[in-house]
């Protein structure tokens, strides 16, 4: 008898899927759990919804931790089930999915609806435009970027001044802050060997400048590893920095139990202290041919949409999309974080949004990260081999080599 | 009558036979074919290169350490889970008291998913705000680092044996409880202490149970997935890599689908290289009692 | 085996077994006790009483970010449901032949079975997903209920034939002269005698698929639809360090498996040692 109403309650519970008709928009973006914009996000999904009753967003968000959402993304479209809406990484991790033919190209929209995109920067939407093997992409701009990063060094301006020390603007002064803030028990930099994206990028900039960085295994990649391996041996890091994962370590310095951090713009939202915190560039090596405000940094993910999906549901998704992309929307989006690609108003900028600003500003170059550029699982390969490097296991050269091998077999 | 019985037969069996060659045998044998392929980023395009992805697996060390890895667990679970859920069960056997309670009892973790344990584990484990270290803060010790290159698999290990240690405990008390009680009571005429009974007359008895039960664990082992997953993430520097996360960080993580079928080649390949030898291995003459 | 009852080897054993049993409670304890506490309140003493009994980390757990803990409960049932009750048509069936005539066909069919048993689910993974991708049931409850079905399904016919092994022959025999035809020898005769192996079957099955991470997490990608073990990897992940979050998302996934066990406990034992004895 119990089995017939367990067939009964499977049978209903089917059936209360197809029982309503509205249109539904599946939408994958990283905005969830303890990310900056996820009140944000869910709010402009409730609103569009309120504006479009028939249509109702479900909301994917997948944490970027652990390159979940690299793996759903890739995984999505691959078998099939890619979502009408995302906000996804652009470059090398684009490839993938252009080569689906799946993604629809937003020129034609630009073109024709001035009133939309007379606000973005010209320079943002470069960001997104491609250039590659892929013959029907070729020049198409694929995703629209609406809020761009930096990367830098986080610092707790309180503990600095309460200790006298000086901002870290140069090398000599980050070393001599770590031996202060590391002598007073405090955790000097709260950086993860786990997660270690931001520390390979930034440091590899510092050693090759702009040139360097963005040559694919330029030497001077050899040389940034290196100076990660010094400062985890000075014991600038947590001192369980090989199991941390980004997360927490953020956490560390959020709550002044680090003096900083080397990170990116998402952080500005979690920021706690958002007075004390000042964002600056990460200082120069000794010898490294960085100028001092140049930073890693750009548009490192737009609004993707499917072709067949927005077909089919009438073009919903770049309805959708455009809603996002209207400066009221970005004004949202950007009072938390993040550098703007619309032009819109922000009103209250804290502090230390403001120094990103400036530093992002006055920044000679900014280029995008390593792992925008080469093949993913090389670059995963070189995170997630760093710890053998840090602990001597392994030299830099030999991980670069290896790194290398895998990103060729790759093309 | 006979070829109507026939047709029923074959129409009864239809319904597996086509699921389990669709959902198991076919995939299988693809992974077989996948992994002599370059086959990333679940393209459709994919290029015959022969053994290219075994010839990197050879010289992967996060294969070697996995698979070193992978029997470490297996003696230790032999050991620590097997043997130790058999001195259990013996125990309550002996003592008889609190049998219902201890059954009930240990089996629990059994129902819990790795994952919920993992997770469990893993808040228990961490450095700055985990449990262990804030129980030792209280009590004025110094933190530690409970997860270290050369602690890594003994931590993932712990939840490991942990969770199954009842499941073996159930099928021994209950294997031990259907020896007639003749066979003790003319051991103890003979004047044999517990420990001697247990070993020269109740493990005896039982070793058709214990092969099976070992024959499981082994299974078992190279299904660990959730518990790593969650805890570690195989890291840090491998440490605790086992097959199944390698698959997951090469086929899902970088995108290498062709270099990920080879690794699942292996881990079936292993698995039932393993079987066949405990098989011949754990075959013994049957008591009959 | 009523001997002394002081000795020294008693009272070690008793120790040994108390200390195992408070190491299977306490996590549960522990993890039950913190639920109701604030993250701050936790990381301050995990051992203490909450200084009130509140709610407060349950009411996230509808929706913190876009996960929604009680969704994943509800897509458990319906995954792991279906999933019990196809395993258990499809090899009554099947278990029902092989016990009951002897066929050639039938020893194959074994060793098939049994060799599918051997087959860890991550050597079949990659192909799987590209399998539903072209029966075109990518995304769907299906996508992942027909896969587990098939991976469950060795086992149970191996279980079930061996029980109804044991039944007698000569209530089918009696019934085949009345002219009754299979089906209703299987359903009015058999399977009413196989229940205690049916109830084995069917916790042992829908444990396996509740906690299945692997692949539920890789053939399931849509949100919606995700099992709830695949919404509590994530957990870590996006709670950050709201630790009171993760406790009572821990407790409303532990605690419904706990009761069914409690529940159906007999039945556990009874069908888990009756598999292994007979191996």
């Amino acid at each position: 008898m119990s089995l017939l109403f367990l067939v009964f309650l499977l049978l209903f519970s089917l059936f209360i899927g197809s029982a309503q008709e509205k249109i539904k928009i599946r939408a994958v973006t990283y905005f969830t759990g303890e990310d900056p914009w996820t009140n944000v996000w869910q709010n402009v999904i409730k609103e569009f919804m309120k504006k479009y009753p028939n249509v109702e967003i479900i909301d994917e968000a997948t944490p970027t931790a652990g390159d979940l959402i690299r793996t759903k993304m890739k995984t999505d479209f691959a078998s099939g089930n890619e979502p009408d809406v995302a906000f996804f990484f652009i470059g090398a991790d684009a490839e993938p999915l252009l080569k689906t033919g799946k993604v629809y190209t937003w020129d034609e929209d630009l073109e024709k609806d001035k009133d939309w995109s007379k606000n973005f920067y010209k320079g943002a939407l470069e960001f997104a435009r491609y250039k590659g093997s892929i013959k029907n992409y070729d020049g198409k701009i694929y995703a629209l970027p609406t809020i761009g990063f930096y990367e830098g060094l986080f610092v707790n301006k309180d503990l600095f001044d309460k200790y006298n020390l000086e901002l870290p603007v140069t090398w000599d002064k980050l070393l001599k802050a770590i031996s202060v803030l590391k002598a007073k028990n405090i955790i000097p930099i709260a950086g993860s060997i786990l997660d270690s994206y931001y520390l390979i990028e930034t440091l590899i900039l510092s050693a090759g400048g702009p040139e360097g960085h963005n040559t694919p295994f330029h030497p001077s990649w050899e040389t940034g590893l290196n100076y990660i391996k010094r400062l985890y041996l000075l014991n600038a890091f947590p001192k369980d920095s090989l199991t941390l994962k980004d997360e927490q370590a953020r956490e560390l310095f959020y709550n002044k139990k680090a003096g900083m951090m080397i990170n990116g713009s998402w952080c500005v939202g979690g920021l706690k202290d958002k007075v004390n915190t000042v964002i600056m560039p990460v200082p120069v090596i000794l010898g490294g041919k960085a100028h001092p405000t140049d930073i890693i940094g750009g548009f490192g993910s737009g609004w993707y949409v499917s072709k067949e999906l927005n077909e089919k549901k009438n073009g919903i998704p770049v309805k959708f999309v455009k809603y996002i992309t209207s400066p009221e929307v970005e004004a949202k989006f950007i009072a938390i974080g993040g550098v703007p690609a619309i032009k819109c108003k922000v009103e209250n900028v804290s502090p230390a949004a403001q120094s990103g600003y400036d530093m992002m500003e006055k920044a000679r170059t900014v280029s995008m990260p390593i792992d925008a550029q080469i093949n993913p699982e090389a670059f995963t390969y070189i995170r997630t081999n760093l710890a053998y490097v840090v602990t001597g296991k392994k030299t830099a050269k030999v991980l670069l080599s290896e790194a290398r091998k895998i990103h060729e077999e790759a093309k | 009558m006979f070829s109507q019985t026939k047709k029923y037969v074959l129409i009864f069996l239809i319904p597996s036979l086509i699921l389990i060659s669709t959902f198991v045998y076919y995939p299988l044998f693809s992974t077989i074919f996948y992994s002599f392929y370059n086959w990333r980023d679940f393209s459709n395009f994919r290029k015959f290169i022969g053994l290219g992805n075994y010839e990197r697996l050879i010289k992967d060390v996060a294969v070697h350490k996995a698979i070193i890895n992978t029997f470490i667990m297996l003696i230790t679970v032999i050991l620590f889970q097997v043997g130790f859920a058999l001195i259990l069960a013996l125990m309550v056997h002996y003592l008889q008291k609190g049998y219902k309670f201890f059954r009930t009892v240990y089996f629990f973790p059994v129902t819990i998913s790795g994952t919920a344990i993992g997770l469990m584990f893993y808040l228990a484990y961490g450095y700055e705000y985990g449990f262990l270290n804030s129980i030792l803060t209280f009590f004025g010790k110094d933190k530690i680092i409970w997860i270290t290159e050369n602690s890594a698999l003994f931590m993932v290990l712990i939840p490991i044996i942990w969770q199954y240690v009842g499941f073996y405990f159930v099928i021994f008390l209950a294997a031990l409880s259907k020896i007639p009680q003749d066979f003790y009571d003319s051991a103890l005429i003979d004047g044999a202490s517990k420990i001697y009974s247990a070993v020269y007359i109740s493990i005896p008895l039982i070793w058709d149970v214990i092969a099976v039960s070992l024959s499981l664990a082994i299974v078992g082992t190279f299904k660990v997935f959730d518990i790593v997953y969650v805890i570690t993430g195989g890291g840090p520097m491998n440490a605790s890599q086992v097959l199944g996360t390698y698959l997951h960080s090469v086929a899902f993580t970088g995108q290498n689908q062709g270099y990920g079928s080879a690794i699942g080649t292996l881990i079936i390949f292993l698995g039932l290289l393993l079987s066949v030898i405990t098989n011949k291995f754990l075959k013994r003459d049957r008591i009959t009692y | 085996m009523k001997g002394e009852k002081f000795s020294i080897l008693n009272v070690l054993s008793y120790l040994i077994l108390i200390l195992w049993a408070i190491s299977t409670i306490s996590p549960f304890l522990w993890v039950i006790n913190n639920s109701f506490k604030t993250t701050s309140e936790i990381l301050l003493n995990s051992l203490s009483f909450p200084k009130e009994l509140s709610f407060r980390n349950y009411q996230q757990l509808g929706n913190y970010g876009n996960i929604n803990m009680f969704k994943g409960f509800f897509n458990s049932f319906i995954i792991s449901g279906s999933v019990v009750l196809l395993v258990l048509f499809i090899s009554s069936l099947a278990s029902f032949v092989l016990s009951r005539f002897d066929f050639r066909i039938n020893k194959t069919f074994n060793s098939f079975a049994t060799l599918a048993m051997l087959v860890p689910t991550f050597s079949i993974v990659i192909p799987a997903l590209i399998l539903v991708r072209k029966l075109g049931i990518s995304g769907s409850y299906l996508s992942l209920i027909l896969p587990q079905t098939a991976l469950n399904l060795p086992f149970a016919i191996l279980v079930l034939s061996s029980f109804m092994i044991t039944l007698p022959k000569e209530l089918e025999e009696s019934a085949l002269i009345d002219g009754a035809n299979f089906l209703t020898i299987l359903f009015k005769i058999i399977l009413p005698l196989s229940i205690p192996g049916i109830v084995t079957v069917a916790i042992f099955v829908f444990l396996w698929s509740y906690n299945d991470l692997f692949m539920s997490m890789i053939l399931i990608p849509i949100r919606e639809k995700q099992p709830i073990c695949v919404l509590l990897s994530l957990v870590s992940s996006i709670y950050g360090t709201n630790y009171g979050a993760m406790m009572s998302a821990l407790v409303i996934t532990i605690i419904p498996v706990l009761i069914l066990y409690i529940s159906l406990q007999e039945f556990v034992i009874k069908g888990l040692t009756a598999g292994a004895i007979k191996g």
